[in-house]
């Protein structure tokens, strides 16, 4: 089971369609997953308690603040623009 | 809820002519506040959601701003509407350091409940629909841009 950590600003608006498309997208892909959801904010946080796969964050996060762990911005399931390229990366990141 | 029961004429606003988004924020919270549908801290709220988190989209042709905050601003779900007349710069989602100029602002009221997803993925529709977005940013009217929205909201 991989792990997927989608965080956004901070009234969980845009991570919330973001899950909802990767959700459909890993399932395409037979990648089981699961997701961590939260804010920016929290994000330091929860990785050192759930070391997320992959961070994908909706909007610019602190690369700093990753710890490592890859980052693949998720800008694109929230203006429809490239989201193909993008779960690619997910994809290509998790296998 | 459907996106065209959100749409509402009064909370529309056409040929709007401004030079920050802070001006144009401020617009649009005063109808948003007159109406009831949000609290007296939701401008404040949205300007400091903005500085933090921005939320300016660059998209193919017309670039716009989906402005929101969380729930315990809002009375009343609504969306408001501005359809500038020259564009305004914001910051932009995916790169805070970089700013677009931005042509439509959805300003995104939820209360809880609202549906944030389905009116969030009912807007991505409009705004990558490049003939319906050309269409609002040269509507002269909000009943206009209410037409045009609704129609393209049902798709």
């Amino acid at each position: 089971m991989k792990k997927i950590m989608v965080c956004c600003g901070s009234s969980m608006v845009t991570s919330t369609l973001t899950i909802k498309k990767l959700t459909e997208a890993m399932k395409k892909a037979d990648i089981p997953v699961e997701f961590i959801q939260c804010k920016f904010s929290e994000v330091p946080g929860k990785i050192k308690v759930n070391r997320p796969d992959v961070i994908v964050p909706t909007g610019a996060l602190d690369p700093k603040v990753a710890d490592g762990i890859p980052v693949i911005r998720g800008t694109s399931f929230v203006t429809g623009i490239n989201e193909k390229a993008t779960i690619a990366e997910i994809i290509e990141v998790l296998r | 809820m459907q996106l065209g029961d959100l749409i509402t004429e009064n909370l529309i606003l056409t040929e709007v002519n401004c030079v920050t988004k802070e001006e144009a924020l401020k617009l649009l919270f005063d109808k948003l506040f007159d109406r009831g549908y949000v609290k007296d801290s939701f401008y404040q709220a949205i300007l400091e959601r903005e500085a933090n988190y921005p939320t300016g989209l660059l998209l193919p042709k017309f670039n716009v701003a989906i402005p929101h905050v969380s729930p315990e601003y809002v009375n009343q779900s609504a969306l408001a509407i501005a359809v500038l007349k020259e564009p305004v710069a914001f910051h932009r989602m995916d790169d805070s350091d970089e700013t677009v100029d931005v042509h439509v602002i959805f300003n995104i009221a939820l209360a809880d409940g609202g549906k944030q997803v389905e009116v969030l993925q009912a807007i991505m529709g409009l705004i990558t629909n490049e003939t319906l977005m050309a269409k609002v940013v040269e509507a002269d009217s909000a009943a206009a841009v209410q037409e045009i929205l609704s129609v393209g909201g049902e798709v």
